[in-house]
């Protein structure tokens, strides 16, 4: 909209308020277009090539044969997707509930100030710093029933008298992978929380004690709350990033032994890659991405209805 | 001015997102791309180098680049870059991804570049099994039969002879499996099982199974696909396998944790006096354990009905879409020439697949006796489209017995169940 003005010595000043945004905006779009199409080329495409995918019998170079949403049925009435989705819903519960706790305890710990903090926030940083490959490979070394630490250490100390297979037998499996993912992901949380704690105010902590409030009591009153959004954040995304664990279950077991430490993010890989019907891996990466979705959704209404 | 700075800016940040690599100039140099999973093994690798450097030397207008992957990706990464069109000039071809391939229609014409003349000097044997429906899908570069590599020092010491049965085998392996520093705990075995539910340990018990007189897949005379997987004779297979371990632990604990290189370690180190591989193992063994060599024989697998084997071949395709077939054809024909393949053959194991070569003394000797025998019960490729999920589910079935999880009645009718949907849906 054009808008005259007069001006000190009678001129006229065109301004041009609507052209002015123009302007503005023409900027902003030209500064995140290349980020826009970078993330359409590596996001927004590849999501959209999936669900194309998860229509057909294909082979991606010479076979395309449309079979609409039988693989969609056949993920959700199939027992072995359902035992990997069990299995992932499970490890995620333990994984994600130990990071909450042992993160929450030592970003509590590492708040107060102390001789050595700085050194100890580094080495309780050190799981995260590592590569999962390279930790994979050391506990699996580690776990090993013949040349394991572990073994020998128990062996020692009389706990057991025969090599235990922790990584190949039914009962023990699933929960050394559990230990090395919890080993592995806590730092995160813990390093999250942290910076939430520190952003409280210690006037509130000072005003609690003054009204005679004890420890647990400021942890329940002033910490836990001013953390909520912080601690919902933190928790969905631990929880995303270790429903779709990969790396550190495939190097310790490769989902076995049998299909107890298979996850979904396993069951996908095998059926791509080792079966190559990339139809039926598309169909799953769609179910898992929706299932992603919802618990995005469940913890987003989690942080409105504060 | 300003917008002119603007644009100035997004176009640069866009070039710098969007650059790639320097473009190859046309100066007559061909380069032939070769995804080869032999480059990155020890010993393989230094050797496929130093032929690869042989042929450049006597054709210094040809420039050979390694594309290197471990054998296990190798078929994920071809599909990969055949769906991508970045196909190299020449990959290595696993035997079980021959289905995928043949299917996939990326190779080139292979008898056609080579021609018969050149095709007439391999083993029969050695092609047909290169072949799916007719058409060869790989060049034979090495064979490798499967049989039992063992401690001849070790049956020497305890007065060992070599099994024929599965019933020798397991006394054999009894008597090898001992406390050898009277600590009262065992600490040698007798056999490196490979439990892992992948493709190794898979093949493996497949060959045990067949010397039950099993096929696992085949075509009926109607040309039906059926399996003998719900046969009264897998099933003890299956038992006799799994029992190697539960019941009379012969082999070390934690087989389901064991893969070939794991199998290979527990081998090298001497926790173990038998493994079922190929000659291929020997360069490895005698490489990481120099003690061992001329402490190494093989037999063939022992049988319950009959003796089965694989020929365990390995080789290149040529890609359809490669722009330089003739000279992959022609460097093909270097590797597997009778001096290079002798060569080859002499530091790793692997044997030749042309009769020229093969046919040299030294694979004649007394370690590959067990390979050679292995050669006369190698049973061919398989062609069933679905043969790596029949696979896993015959995995699922051992590794869960074997870990515990689950009782063989239950493990072998569960397999029984997933294999005959699979055979339903591909027939």
């Amino acid at each position: 909209m054009l808008k005259h003005t007069s001006g000190n010595n009678g001129e006229t000043t065109a301004t041009t308020h609507g052209v002015g945004r123009l302007d503005r905006n023409f900027h902003g779009i030209l500064f995140v277009l290349p980020v826009v199409l970078v993330l359409v080329l590596l996001v927004v495409y590849p999501l959209c090539y999936g669900v194309y995918i998860s229509f057909f019998k294909t082979n991606l170079v010479s076979k395309w044969d449309f079979v609409g949403l039988k693989y969609y049925v056949q993920a959700l009435t199939n027992s072995d997707f359902l035992i990997y989705l069990a299995n992932s819903f499970r490890f995620t519960l333990y994984v994600v509930s130990f990071h909450l706790i042992i993160g929450v305890l030592l970003s509590i710990l590492l708040n107060r100030d102390f001789k050595g903090k700085t050194f100890f926030r580094i080495i309780l940083l050190l799981p995260w710093l590592f590569p999962e490959s390279v930790i994979a490979l050391l506990f699996k070394w580690m776990l090993n029933p013949i040349y394991g630490v572990f073994n020998a250490f128990l062996t020692q100390v009389g706990i057991i008298s025969q090599p235990m297979s922790w990584l190949g037998n039914s009962q023990f499996a699933m929960t050394a992978v559990i230990t090395v993912c919890i080993w592995k992901g806590y730092p995160m949380v813990m390093m999250m929380i942290l910076a939430g704690l520190q952003s409280i105010p210690k006037d509130y902590y000072e005003a609690a004690r003054i009204d005679g409030a004890g420890g647990l009591q400021s942890l329940r009153y002033i910490t836990i709350p001013s953390l909520k959004h912080v601690l919902v954040i933190t928790l969905l995304l631990d929880t995303i990033w270790w429903f779709k664990h990969y790396t550190l279950v495939w190097i310790l077991t490769g989902g076995g032994p049998g299909n107890d430490t298979s996850l979904v993010s396993i069951g996908i890989y095998k059926e791509a890659f080792e079966f190559f019907e990339f139809g039926k891996a598309a169909a799953m990466s769609v179910v898992v991405f929706l299932i992603c979705n919802i618990i995005g959704f469940l913890y987003q209404r989690m942080l409105d209805r504060e | 001015m300003k917008r002119f700075l603007v644009m100035s800016l997004v176009c640069l940040l866009s070039i710098g997102l969007f650059a790639g690599g320097a473009s190859e100039k046309d100066d007559g140099t061909i380069t032939l791309r070769i995804a080869s999973a032999m480059v990155i093994e020890n010993p393989e690798g230094g050797l496929e180098q130093t032929l690869a450097d042989k042929y450049m030397e006597l054709h210094p207008n040809v420039k050979i680049e390694f594309i290197s992957t471990p054998a296990v990706e190798v078929s994920k990464r071809i599909v990969t870059l055949a769906a991508s069109d970045d196909l190299p000039d020449m990959f290595f071809v696993p035997t079980d991804f021959m289905p995928q391939l043949y299917s996939m229609d990326i190779v080139a014409d292979l008898e056609g570049l080579l021609g018969d003349e050149w095709l007439a000097g391999y083993n029969e044997n050695l092609l047909n099994d290169v072949k799916m429906n007719g058409k060869m899908v790989m060049v034979p570069w090495y064979a490798s039969p499967y049989a039992v590599i063992y401690r001849l020092d070790w049956f020497q010491q305890l007065g060992l002879t070599i099994p024929k049965t599965w019933t020798q085998f397991l006394d054999v392996a009894k008597k090898m499996t001992r406390d050898t520093n009277s600590d009262g705990v065992v600490d040698t075995w007798a056999f490196s099982m490979v439990g892992a539910r992948n493709n190794s340990g898979e093949q493996r018990f497949v060959l045990i199974s067949r010397s039950f007189g099993t096929d696992e897949i085949y075509r009926n005379s109607s040309g039906v696909w059926e399996s003998d997987i719900d046969s009264p004779a897998f099933k003890k297979a299956l038992q006799y396998f799994t029992e190697l371990s539960t019941v009379h632990k012969v082999v070390p604990p934690g087989p389901v944790e064991v893969d070939y290189a794991k199998s290979m370690e527990l081998f090298t180190s001497q926790k173990t006096g038998m493994i079922l591989s190929g000659p291929h193992s020997l360069g490895f063994i005698t490489r990481t354990n120099p003690a061992l060599k001329g402490n190494l024989g093989s037999f063939v697998i022992p049988m319950e009905i009959n003796h089965a084997s694989i020929s365990g071949v390995g080789g290149y395709a040529i890609a359809k879409t490669s722009r330089n077939q003739e000279v992959a054809a022609d460097y093909l024909k270097f590797i597997t020439s009778k001096e290079n393949a002798i060569w080859f053959g002499q530091n790793t194991g692997r044997m030749p697949t042309r009769t020229e070569a093969s046919s040299d003394p030294y694979f004649s000797s007394d370690l590959f006796s067990g390979f050679l025998e292995a050669m006369s019960y190698c049973i061919p490729s398989k062609t069933f489209p679905a043969y790596p999920i029949l696979m896993d589910t015959i995995g699922e079935a051992y590794s869960t017995i074997l870990a515990g999880s689950s009782s063989l009645d239950a493990a072998f009718n569960r397999m029984v169940e997933k294999s005959t949907a699979i055979l339903k849906e591909n027939n």
